[in-house]
């Protein structure tokens, strides 16, 4: 591999690295399957365990469905997210990575489109049904599934900073939790919000373009502070 | 020019740092209590009465206060986390860490007046909007700056890390500011910080800036104090430390 | 250029484009209004619905307040000087709720008549001593434009 990733520099090759890594990280994530199922089965029974604990009343779950999802999905992939980066830091990878000078932000970037491939869109796709158990109405399941389509990227972008943070503490997660999700907070204000807000009639554009704003800007941002911390967590 | 080159090299140094700030401390202790002092009595005695409020508007002169500073603080704070990441001074971190808990009391003590203000002005302790929740964000992000300091062993590690996380946050004050003119917030627009200027009696104001001042003057306080301990903490394995404490030890 | 160069080159103006798109969508954002609560006017042009929980923002009436026979049960009318909706609220109003005040009901709607469960008052920015607002006060009424009738200029927060 670190032959290959040599040459990255030469012409056109940028997204090909970029590829690969990608393959390489689902692969990974694909042969430890618990890494992608525990997040997801988590998801559902959180979602499912509100109903049981509150009532089964529909207009009460209704009101609470948007952010209950939410809030569930920000902490189902904050599970993740402590193990984005931990297993090829053990390994030694990305020291390897360091090593045969491989542009970290694009090993951060492909890391994160594959968790986001692996863990956030099928939350994305169980949404819909979900919503249905908390008897959301066909609007408020579209602006749901948009609003979580656009967010999420965003907080696997702001969380992996998280996680390279936090790579070399042994009581990672908790600690990873308090930093990343008062960050999570702007998402989940706007997502959660549209759905609420298309109930009773509001336009949804203002929330849809803060959302759209979040991706982009942590887009563009974010991986660089994540392969900056990550070089400071491995003291590079 | 040369001169403040000079002055901020020497504060850069920790031994500096350690001499030009003792001599300050007393300076800036007494130009707080004397501030604060005057503050309190021209707000809550001389000040008049508001002509909505009545008497409870007085809890401004905590209230504002604070606020300004939490987020003045947030600001030395993210500005020496990247002066640290850029120039890897010692010092930048050494303000960075010590400013972190002074701001999250700041942020609470905000919060608090403010939500002994709000019940019986707005009739609610809390209310979700985007002021308050901001600002109770920064109060999250002045935990976790201070959380993930303290969670690693080595110091370097921990200082950048910190600083990371600083840099990323800075992101959030630009909205507590704004957040009142954004949005239709329950929170009133600023009254002081305004393009027209302040919409606020004369009598009402100066009170008000000269607590702010002096607030400033106790976080510059409490900061040399916090970053004096940090310093000899850090530097505790060099000589002019082991001088410091032998020649404190003979003399008294 | 080295390839290396070029490389970066291409970064950087991704990134750059990255953040435009970013302010656009902000901007875009900031011109339709993020609300925290709704006016008369935009709640009757918006014909909403009777199911869900909204809150309404306005100046409260001179001269409309109305205390109900129970005693705690007030009915007063918002208005944002283009229309007017008239709201019921039970419980304990805050200290600043008064005729001209700017304040903040949470509830919903049913037959015209909006329902409140929370009364909050806004207090706007400006402090003035008693007898200065007074002085005011008089000043507006000499040139006989009654303080209530001026339209609130956009921005000003209620």
């Amino acid at each position: 591999m670190s032959r290959s990733n040599k040459n990255s520099h030469a012409d056109g090759s940028l997204l090909a690295t970029l590829g690969r890594l990608f393959l390489r990280d689902c692969k990974h994530h694909l042969r430890k399957q618990s890494d992608i199922l525990n997040p997801i089965c988590f998801f559902v029974i959180i979602c499912s365990l509100f109903p049981l604990g509150l009532s089964a009343d529909r207009e009460l779950l209704n009101t609470i469905g948007g952010g209950i999802i939410w809030v569930s999905v920000l902490l189902s992939l904050m599970m993740g997210l402590n193990q984005l980066f931990r297993d090829d830091y053990e390994a030694g990878v990305l020291e390897q990575f360091l090593f045969t000078h491989t542009s970290l932000t694009q090993v951060v970037l492909a890391k994160i489109a594959a968790y986001w491939c692996l863990s956030a869109l099928p939350m994305i796709i169980l949404s819909p049904i979900v919503g249905t158990a908390y008897h959301l109405t066909g609007d408020q399941i579209w602006v749901l599934v948009i609003g979580l389509a656009l967010g999420s990227p965003t907080l696997a972008l702001l969380g992996s900073i998280g996680s390279a943070l936090t790579l070399n503490l042994k009581n990672g997660g908790v600690l990873l939790a308090i930093l990343i999700l008062p960050l999570f907070a702007p998402v989940l204000i706007f997502g959660a919000g549209m759905v609420n807000a298309i109930h009773i009639g509001l336009p949804v554009n203002a929330q849809l373009s803060v959302l759209g704003a979040l991706m982009f800007g942590s887009l563009s941002l974010a991986p660089f502070a994540t392969s900056f911390a990550l070089k400071n967590s491995l003291d590079y | 020019m040369n001169v403040l080159l000079k002055f901020y090299h020497r504060l850069g140094s920790p031994r500096e740092f350690y001499e030009i700030s003792g001599s300050l401390i007393p300076w800036f202790g007494t130009i707080s209590l004397i501030l604060i002092l005057t503050g309190s009595y021209l707000g809550l005695v001389v000040a008049p009465a508001d002509y909505q409020q009545g008497e409870s508007y007085r809890i401004i002169y905590v209230h504002v206060p604070s606020a300004w500073l939490s987020m003045l603080i947030y600001t030395v704070l993210a500005v020496s986390a990247m002066i640290g990441l850029i120039w890897r001074m010692k010092m930048a971190y050494v303000v960075m860490i010590c400013s972190a808990a002074p701001g999250a009391w700041f942020t609470l003590v905000a919060l608090i007046t403010g939500s002994l203000w709000g019940k019986p002005m707005w009739g609610t302790w809390w209310q979700w909007d985007a002021r308050l929740t901001s600002e109770l964000l920064l109060l999250f992000l002045y935990i976790g700056i201070i959380a993930l300091y303290n969670s690693f062993y080595e110091r370097h590690l921990a200082e950048k890390s910190a600083a990371i996380l600083a840099v990323v946050g800075v992101i959030n004050l630009p909205i507590i500011h704004y957040s009142v003119e954004w949005w239709n917030t329950l929170h009133q627009g600023s009254t002081v910080i305004r393009s027209d200027g302040p919409s606020m009696d004369v009598r009402m104001l100066w009170p008000l800036l000269i607590m702010a001042v002096g607030f400033n003057f106790y976080y510059g306080l409490i900061l040399m104090l916090r970053a004096r301990n940090q310093v000899l903490i850090q530097e505790a394995r060099n000589s002019w430390v082991a001088e410091l404490v032998v020649n404190k030890g003979q003399a008294s | 250029m080295t390839p290396k160069q070029k490389s970066r080159m291409r970064l950087v103006l991704l990134v750059l484009a990255g953040l435009g798109i970013t302010s656009l969508l902000a901007l875009n954002a900031f011109r339709s209004n993020l609300m925290y609560f709704l006016t008369p006017a935009e709640m009757v042009a918006g014909d909403y619905p009777e199911q869900g929980m909204y809150r309404l923002g306005g100046m409260v009436v001179e001269g409309s307040i109305n205390r109900l026979e129970n005693g705690i049960t007030v009915e007063f009318d918002l208005t944002d000087y283009e229309q007017t909706i008239t709201v019921r609220y039970t419980g304990i109003l805050p200290d600043l709720f008064r005729e001209g005040q700017g304040i903040v009901a949470h509830g919903r709607i049913e037959n015209q008549l909006f329902t409140a469960e929370e009364v909050l008052a806004k207090h706007d920015e400006s402090y003035m001593a008693p007898e200065v607002a007074e002085a005011m006060k008089n000043v507006d009424m000499s040139k006989a434009i009654p303080a209530s009738a001026t339209k609130i200029p956009a921005g000003t927060t209620l």
